[in-house]
């Protein structure tokens, strides 16, 4: 087993999660002009030239943002700790599979990107039928997705040889995680799979006439809720394996923490209905049903949240901090690689409270397809999601790279961090409030013919305007940041995986059979989904032929 | 495997509170019949809206003292029919369907706000007690002119 | 030190009780005020559901 304080990570391993993470951040960077130029549409400062639609540019925001930074971001991350924690270097299968998973991500990105920007694929992250784009946009998604897979493989392969050699002993933390992650995507991904391959790419090269939209509809969202926990998970390993190393600390339970992310396996999956909530097709049972499944699902993060507070504790207390709070002292508030990562555990408390209302059966109405809704994303994937991944980036690059992190970076990441979170104040909150009055989403500048309502409305869309400005000086700070890691110093960094507290409990061996949890997730989804989904494809809703209305 | 007390008790805490939100809204669904919307599936043929009926004549009509019906389309990029009067204190039946791509149908300032799928009839009510000018919007992205889907439904 | 644990030591599982039981009355008090957050949002979301009719 490698010690993990003093060897180097592996140099062609580096390659390969330095490739992910480059391309995750142009990802970011793109993203986020389309971002700034609709929020300023949005906020009345400024018209488009006539070739640029706003649904374009939001099509693309969405693309980049929600499934490319992401994705690219995740699978480096997960590759790095992997290698580092399972051998100290990735075998050559699981090299192999990552390499051909990267390509196949990038080739399928490239013509989204391209038939996005040609305008013939407005049709949003959720290229909801029967708006019908090229057949190369699906396409595209589909290399993506079966990159992915790839990626996925090359993870399961390398624990599964790890396993066979080290008999008796329970994996590292690091590696169990992210093989719950990558099972949790490759379930998911089915999903959106039959959708694209069985569904839309025939319809959309024009084999068959027509597409059933509500299952259409159903099988994205399928895959649509465990993709937000795909996002999450990364960021919550981090959280747990990570963080207590940085902070000085140890991880509070190994077993707490494998434990929830068994329940978010479990818990995922089975939930797509609260997308859609409001809308015909699918009746009340089902949507209650998978409501309740969701509810199940916040169990696990109230799980995380005390396991954090407990280690920011026990860590103060083995320090000599007193009395309810004073763990607070004791924590590095000025190191951008626990700072940027704690922001995102922070604003993970209004970010979950607004899931757990979105998901609230009838309550949705209140805030269905509203800019809340945006305003809620917005807080987690784009900041407890990324401003986790940000500050993962301060010690990922230097450890794959050979280089330190240099005090200067540092502070210049603790002012990224900063900035993001003033940007994201003014314009989540400002989304989540206009959404409680009605604004709605994905919209682009209107007034509806000087309607007062609209018009009330106007005022936070410009805050919303000013929150996306700030929020794009924070991706020009994180990119510069970035290349400048790229460029530091070159010297010896360690990974900092966290050990775990000699008060811990010993981990029990069921937490690693995947048979059972596979089982009861394959269970659960069989039982929330079966019937209506059954019921969706014999007694169908009339399907409709594709349009093209933009 | 073992748990802090504190962790239990703080576990127990935050499942009640889960327990106590589903129990309310399953009460209001089951009970009380304050739903999600579209408790009927009803279905029709995303083509032929046109000449379905009741479809084929949108329009509001009174079916009961102060109680209308509202059959209407929703297409790219309006609603029909317009105009749409009321009188205030009126329980409005919505009853809407799609003649093209999925929209939405949202009354900001009320719990109106279903989505309108090509193939599928949504049902939503609401009672209109003040008088106004409600604007009636398309929040689900359907295309170019998206931001300027709208009506109004007029409560005198 | 290591950084992974094998389940067989059973020994480090039962320390003195005082030593396993440690005061983590801070992390508690930070969940509820965490819990609190989430009932707060949530009933205020709910009276404006219902207010709507």
């Amino acid at each position: 087993m490698t010690d993990s304080k003093l060897s180097t990570f592996d140099r062609k391993d580096g390659q390969l999660v330095i490739a992910h993470v480059l391309f995750a951040f142009a990802a970011l960077l793109l993203g986020g002009i389309a971002g700034m130029l609709q929020g300023m549409v949005k906020g009345g400062t400024i018209t488009l030239p006539a070739n640029i639609g706003y649904y374009e540019l939001l099509t693309a925001h969405g693309v980049l943002m929600a499934l490319i930074f992401t994705t690219y971001f995740i699978v480096g991350f997960l590759y790095s700790g992997v290698s580092q924690t399972l051998g100290g270097r990735l075998l050559p299968l699981t090299k192999r599979l990552g390499w051909i998973g990267y390509w196949l991500m990038s080739i399928g990105t490239l013509i989204g990107v391209v038939v996005i920007l040609l305008g013939k694929a407005s049709v949003l992250y959720t290229f909801y039928a029967p708006m019908k784009a090229s057949p190369w946009f699906y396409v595209a998604l589909a290399l993506v997705v079966i990159g992915s897979w790839l990626s996925g493989f090359g993870i399961f392969y390398q624990y599964v040889q790890w396993r066979k050699t080290n008999k008796g002993k329970l994996s590292p933390l690091f590696a169990f995680m992210s093989v719950i992650t990558m099972l949790l995507w490759q379930i998911a991904t089915i999903g959106v799979a039959i959708e694209v391959v069985v569904q839309l790419i025939p319809w959309s090269f024009g084999w068959v006439e027509t597409v059933n939209v509500v299952l259409s509809r159903t099988l994205f969202w399928f895959f649509g809720h465990p993709l937000v926990y795909f996002w999450l998970l990364p960021a919550y390993m981090c959280w747990y394996v990570i963080i207590p190393k940085i902070i000085g600390g140890k991880i509070f339970s190994d077993a707490l923490a494998r434990m929830s992310f068994v329940l978010f396996l479990l818990f995922s999956i089975p939930v797509g209905f609260h997308h859609q909530l409001m809308e015909p097709g699918i009746s009340h049972f089902w949507k209650y049903l998978q409501v309740v499944l969701t509810f199940m699902v916040v169990i696990p993060s109230l799980m995380t949240a005390f396991s954090l507070f407990a280690t920011f504790e026990l860590n103060g207390r083995s320090k000599g901090t007193k009395g309810l709070f004073g763990w607070v002292k004791v924590l590095p508030w000025k190191d951008v690689r626990f700072f940027a990562p704690f922001m995102g555990m922070l604003i993970f408390i209004p970010a979950g409270a607004g899931g757990l209302i979105n998901a609230s059966n009838q309550m949705n109405a209140v805030v269905h397809n509203t800019l809340w809704v945006t305003g809620h994303f917005h807080l987690t994937v784009a900041t407890s999601v990324a401003l986790t991944f940000f500050g993962i980036v301060y010690w990922l690059i230097p450890v794959v790279t050979g280089r330190v992190l240099t005090p200067r970076l540092n502070k210049l990441g603790i002012i990224q961090t900063v900035i993001w979170c003033v940007g994201m104040f003014f314009m989540s909150g400002s989304m989540h409030t206009v959404g409680l009055l009605g604004s709605p989403r994905r919209t682009a500048y209107s007034t509806y013919d000087d309607h007062p309502d609209a018009i009330m409305w106007i005022p936070y869309h410009v805050a919303m305007a000013i929150g996306g400005i700030i929020l794009f000086v924070g991706v020009l700070l994180i990119i510069y940041n970035i290349i400048a890691l790229m460029r530091a110093p070159k010297g010896e960094t360690e990974y900092p995986i966290g050990e775990v507290s000699d008060a811990s409990e010993p981990t029990p061996r069921f937490l690693e059979n995947w048979k059972l949890w596979i089982a009861l997730t394959v269970i659960l989804i069989v039982i929330a989904y079966t019937i209506p989904v059954i019921d969706q494809i014999n007694n169908p809703t009339p399907g409709s032929p594709g349009y093209v209305t933009w | 495997m073992h748990m802090h007390r504190l962790e239990k008790i703080w576990l127990t805490a935050g499942v009640s509170m889960l327990v106590v939100f589903l129990l309310v809204l399953g009460i209001m669904t089951f009970g009380r019949g304050i739903a999600p919307p579209n408790e009927h599936i009803h279905r029709i043929d995303p083509t032929k809206v046109s000449e379905t009926p009741p479809f084929d004549k949108p329009q509001i009509t009174k079916i009961g003292d102060n109680v209308y019906k509202a059959v209407m389309v929703a297409y790219a990029f309006g609603y029909d029919p317009i105009p749409m009067e009321v009188p205030a204190g009126a329980t409005v039946h919505f009853e809407i369907t799609s003649s093209d791509v999925v929209h939405g149908f949202e009354i900001p300032g009320t719990n109106v706000n279903v989505m309108v799928t090509p193939g599928e009839v949504s049902h939503v009510s609401h009672t209109f007690d003040k008088p106004g000018e409600y604007l009636i919007l398309c929040n689900e992205y359907c295309g170019i002119a998206h931001e300027m889907m709208k009506t109004t439904l007029v409560v005198k | 030190m290591r950084d992974d644990r094998s389940v067989s030591k059973p020994h480090e599982g039962h320390s003195e009780p005082e030593k396993k039981e440690q005061s983590l009355k801070g992390a508690f008090a930070s969940v509820m005020i965490l819990g609190a957050f989430l009932a707060i949002t949530w009933i205020g979301v709910f009276i404006l559901f219902v207010a709507r009719d």
